[in-house]
């Protein structure tokens, strides 16, 4: 990644020399390449199920899904993009919106995707998943005409489902017991599901 | 060719202007993308019920979609390397297989995946889950289909041996098109 074309790969010379053919049976090669990651992504999860429940199992659908997206990614950056012999600045400001989207990530993830914490609980959020998975069993079982007419998420889950602030409502006697049986005090308080 | 802009002979950065400027907009949609991916993954991390919504999604169109897509950036990598050769009519050739790719893309999804989901009442409105789907693969189809219209210019342009750089430049948007999707694919359809 020094100066450009800083890339030993086929591609550096761009094609101005006789090398057509090789250059885009070179571009084949790395379309094959991906297919085969594609397939083996597709495959992960179906593997995954003969695998004893667990983390390892847990660890082999991420990596197939998401790694195999990263090293996909990479190829196409690297290959057909020809990140490597544009000049640094360009890496660098690629960068920097990578690393923009990652802050933004870490800011706001922590709230949203999390229900619970050292002495905070969000009830409305656990309340909301509960209704729509058990509104999703009903759905399944019952084949598939049921429960549209939920706009229903905008009904029930609509007040804050996971919103921030938290830390507010978490008041409300979890200041020690946290998430388990907590539950049910906000039961008699429907207005938990407040901001 | 009395009208060409200046600036796309002009470069103080050692990178073409027009080349430059597709980097620029390519970081800007890294924004937007990664703004609505991270967001769907903070979401889906700890709600369980997205799960039970996205085992409707169907892997097989994915996958298919995903082949299709990747096609079409060898296509479009090919019309780049013949256009460095100087060779506009098979760049525009290659060029318009990429626009092919483009619209069996947008063909699958508006014809046959969205149609079957919202006829088993999977609208944008169902849930959660679904409005990022809808939005997340929306927001992409729409880069297709700018991608495609964008590309007949050039395919045009290319085949009168005319402004033969701007093949690597629509190449580089459509690579990343290609790029989103590599990521859209395990969140929407494998990730169950």
């Amino acid at each position: 990644m020094s100066e450009a074309t800083a890339s030993p790969e086929a591609h550096g010379d761009h094609g101005h020399g006789d090398h057509g053919d090789d250059h885009i049976q070179h571009y084949v090669k790395i379309w094959a390449i991906l297919c085969v990651l594609l397939f083996v992504s597709v495959a992960g999860p179906e593997v995954a199920e003969f695998m004893p429940e667990g983390n390892l199992r847990f660890a082999f659908v991420l990596f197939t899904a998401f790694g195999i997206a990263c090293v996909k990614a990479g190829m196409v950056i690297h290959y057909f993009m020809h990140l490597t012999s544009e000049p640094r600045f360009v890496h660098y400001f690629l960068i920097t919106s990578v690393v923009f989207m990652g802050l933004f990530f870490a800011g706001s993830a922590v709230d949203i995707s999390n229900h619970s914490g050292r002495n905070w609980v969000n009830y409305s959020a656990e309340e909301a998943i509960a209704r729509n998975v058990e509104r999703a069993k009903i759905r399944d079982a019952g084949g598939h005409g049921a429960g549209h007419d939920d706009a229903g998420h905008g009904g029930d889950a609509g007040h804050g489902h996971d919103d921030a602030g938290h830390g507010d409502d978490a008041g409300h006697g979890a200041d020690a017991g946290h998430g388990d049986d907590a539950g049910h005090e906000t039961e008699k308080a429907p207005d938990g599901e407040h901001h | 060719m009395g009208f060409r802009p200046i600036a796309t002979t002009r470069s103080a950065t050692g990178v073409p202007t027009g080349k430059l400027a597709v980097w620029w907009l390519l970081a800007s949609e890294v924004v937007i993308f990664g703004g609505v991916l991270m967001s769907y993954l903070m979401h889906r991390i700890n709600h369980v019920d997205w799960t039970y919504e996205a085992a409707h999604t169907d892997v097989r169109i994915g996958t298919f979609n995903t082949l299709v897509l990747l096609t079409s950036s060898l296509t479009a990598v090919i019309a780049h390397h013949y256009a460095e050769k100087g060779d506009g009519v098979k760049a525009s050739n290659y060029l318009l297989l990429t626009i092919g790719g483009a619209v069996t893309f947008a063909s699958i999804k508006f014809g046959i995946e969205w149609p079957t989901e919202i006829a088993h009442g999977f609208t944008i409105t169902s849930s959660p889950f679904w409005s990022f789907y809808y939005v997340a693969a929306g927001v992409h189809a729409a880069h297709v289909i700018v991608g495609a219209i964008i590309m007949g210019f050039v395919a045009y342009d290319a085949r009168q041996g005319r402004d033969l750089h701007r093949v690597e430049n629509v190449g580089l948007y459509w690579h990343f098109v290609d790029l989103v999707w590599i990521f859209l694919f395990p969140l929407l359809y494998i990730a169950k």
